[in-house]
């Protein structure tokens, strides 16, 4: 079967990027209504201490962090299918390969391990 | 003698009284008095009472040596439960053989169709809380044309790395580019929806896909989004001179510098969401190896991804595309005509790009249904007629993939394909990969 050449690809890409640009303006509105609605002293990450955890790691819980991070670009392992020592391994190689914080890898590993056994 | 009946009387009687005196004297002895009595009952009571507890301990002492049993054996269980946990987790290194496997039968239209198969071990090595190492081989087979059978070995990872803080990693080696997200986020087979990759990350791909040096790297929350960045310096691409088939294509997988000129890049990334994100690459360098006149070579690439589970639509949606620009100077090749192609001389300037859209009903109930994904992608690759491999391509690909679990799946795809200056390659593809 012959396919047309589409010329116009990159305006594709332009279409996907201003798709995930509307997508992400409308999430962040949701996201702000859910953090408003919570008790005062959670709200932000801005109002905790630099110590503690910040950004995704601070505002969703872990169970939450890891649905919505480690099934991003593959679907997400069942906690019991590796030990707590393999997922702290898989943990810090998802650091780099999944670029998280070293927030988030510390609180979706605490949720893997807690959930392996 | 004559006694009066009056006195045979008294006498009889006083006889029968001392008589019975007599016997109550002797029957007294026998027994106790009310009070004798009891006293020996409440003595009786209380050994009653002492004879059960004794019973009572004697029972308890059996319990609990029943118990002590069992106790010694649980700590006996325990020990050896610890001596194992300790050799699963004792000191600090901490190692994980994974990877993945796949299955590959390829129909192109006009040729034999074919299995394969192809194994990537990838081992991960942490030596204590900072500092990792990841180390990854590429093993498959093939048979030539000629009919040589042939396993081949290529090091696709091996790099050590170091966490400087929760947002800054650095490390070097052999490892995969940040450059556009293909290679280092789709790549791997079990994670790829289609059997095959796109083409500007293929074969005759103009997308790096790893490099020898040192490189940068982190993510950090912006407000209630995520940005991420890395940044890199490697040996770099080097460009094919000497050979009248590829010449002018850039050689990604070179482990030396051929012309001690390293190449820079890296790539910013924003993260609205956790499910979408925007990212821009940029790598630079002077490709030419040693000898041959200056060539320089500036790559591009944007990417996007966006995926979200819609209720409405029953299931969730993911969205990727990328799209990358090589630009590299022009050169004239076997100028001498010596290598039997030249004098070659065209415009280097190649791009190619990909959107691909998928959709699995993860909401719906029925199981079978929940672990199917149609998959469409249109990709395509723009280079100029006149280079060696050149030519426009383009195709649309519809696959089918059925999730055995998050890290199995088979696949079915069909490809139409469009050259412009070679016969179409249309094909059917199949596979099933797993991560390990
Ligand atoms: C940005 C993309 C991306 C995200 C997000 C991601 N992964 Fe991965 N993951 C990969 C890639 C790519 C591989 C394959 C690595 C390879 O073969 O080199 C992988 C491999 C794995 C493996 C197989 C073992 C291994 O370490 O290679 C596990 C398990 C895994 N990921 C778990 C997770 C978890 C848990 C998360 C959530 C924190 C996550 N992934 C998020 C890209 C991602």
């Amino acid at each position: 079967m012959r396919i047309q050449r589409y010329p116009a690809i990159p305006v594709l890409v332009v279409l996907v990027i201003s798709l995930t640009a509307g997508g992400v303006l409308l999430g962040c509105r949701a996201a702000g209504k859910t953090v408003s609605a919570g008790p005062p002293g959670q709200a932000a990450s801005t109002t905790r201490p630099a110590e503690g955890p910040q950004g995704w790691a601070a505002t969703m819980g872990h169970a939450e962090l890891w649905t919505q991070t480690c099934n991003r670009c593959h679907y997400a392992w069942s906690p019991d299918q590796l030990s707590p020592t393999q997922w702290e391994v898989v943990m810090r190689h998802m650091r780099l390969r999944a670029n998280l914080t070293g927030d988030e890898q510390k609180a979706i590993l605490e949720f893997l391990q807690s959930a392996s056994h | 003698m004559n006694v009066p009946r009056g006195v045979n009387v008294a006498i009889f009687l006083a006889l029968a009284c001392s008589w019975a005196w007599a016997q109550e004297a002797v029957d007294a002895s026998k027994y106790v008095s009310r009070e004798e009595y009891e006293a020996l009952k409440k003595q009786m009571a209380a050994m009653q009472a002492e004879v059960a507890e004794m019973r009572k301990t004697n029972v308890d002492a059996a319990v609990n040596a029943d118990r002590l049993e069992m106790v010694d054996e649980m700590s006996e269980q325990i020990k050896t439960l610890q001596h194992q946990t300790n050799f699963l987790t004792s000191g600090a290194t901490k190692f994980f053989l994974t990877g993945d496997a796949a299955v590959n039968f390829t129909s192109p239209r006009g040729s034999p169709s074919t299995f394969g198969a192809k194994f990537n071990p990838l081992f991960l090595v942490q030596l204590d809380d900072r500092l990792f190492f990841e180390g990854g081989l590429d093993i498959a087979g093939s048979t030539n044309p000629d009919d040589q059978s042939s396993t081949t070995v290529g090091l696709t990872e091996a790099n050590i790395s170091y966490l400087v803080n929760k947002n800054l990693a650095v490390g070097g080696g052999w490892f995969t580019l940040p450059f556009a997200r293909f290679h280092n986020n789709y790549d791997a087979s079990w994670i790829n929806r289609l059997p095959d990759e796109p083409l500007p990350f293929g074969d005759r791909g103009i997308a790096p896909g790893n490099g020898m040096g040192l490189f940068a790297e982190g993510a950090a929350p912006l407000g209630r989004t995520q940005i991420n960045y890395a940044a890199y310096v490697i040996n770099g691409p080097s460009q094919i001179t000497n050979s009248g088939e590829n010449a002018g294509t850039l050689n990604f997988d070179s482990f030396d510098d051929l012309n001690n000129n390293k190449a820079v890049g890296g790539r910013i990334g924003w993260q609205p969401t956790t499910g979408s994100e925007i990212g821009y690459s940029i790598m630079g360098g002077r490709v030419n190896p040693n000898g041959f006149q200056r060539v320089d070579g500036v790559l591009q690439a944007v990417d996007a991804q966006y995926r979200k589970e819609i209720a409405r639509l029953y299931g969730t949606i993911d969205t990727r595309a990328e799209w990358v620009w090589s630009n590299v100077s022009k050169a004239t090749f076997d100028p001498t005509g010596a290598l039997m192609f030249g004098p070659l001389r065209f415009n280097n300037d190649r791009n190619g790009g990909y959107v691909q859209v998928s959709y699995r009903p993860t909401v719906l109930r029925n199981k079978y249904l929940r672990n199917i994904e149609p998959v469409i992608r249109y990709d395509t690759l723009e280079g100029s007629s006149h280079a060696p491999g050149g030519g426009d391509e383009c195709r649309l690909t519809l696959g089918l993939d059925y999730w055995v679990k998050a890290n199995a799946v088979f696949k079915i795809a069909y490809e139409c394909d469009n050259m412009k200056d070679a016969p179409d390659q249309d094909a059917f593809l199949a596979q099933f990969a797993i991560g390990l």
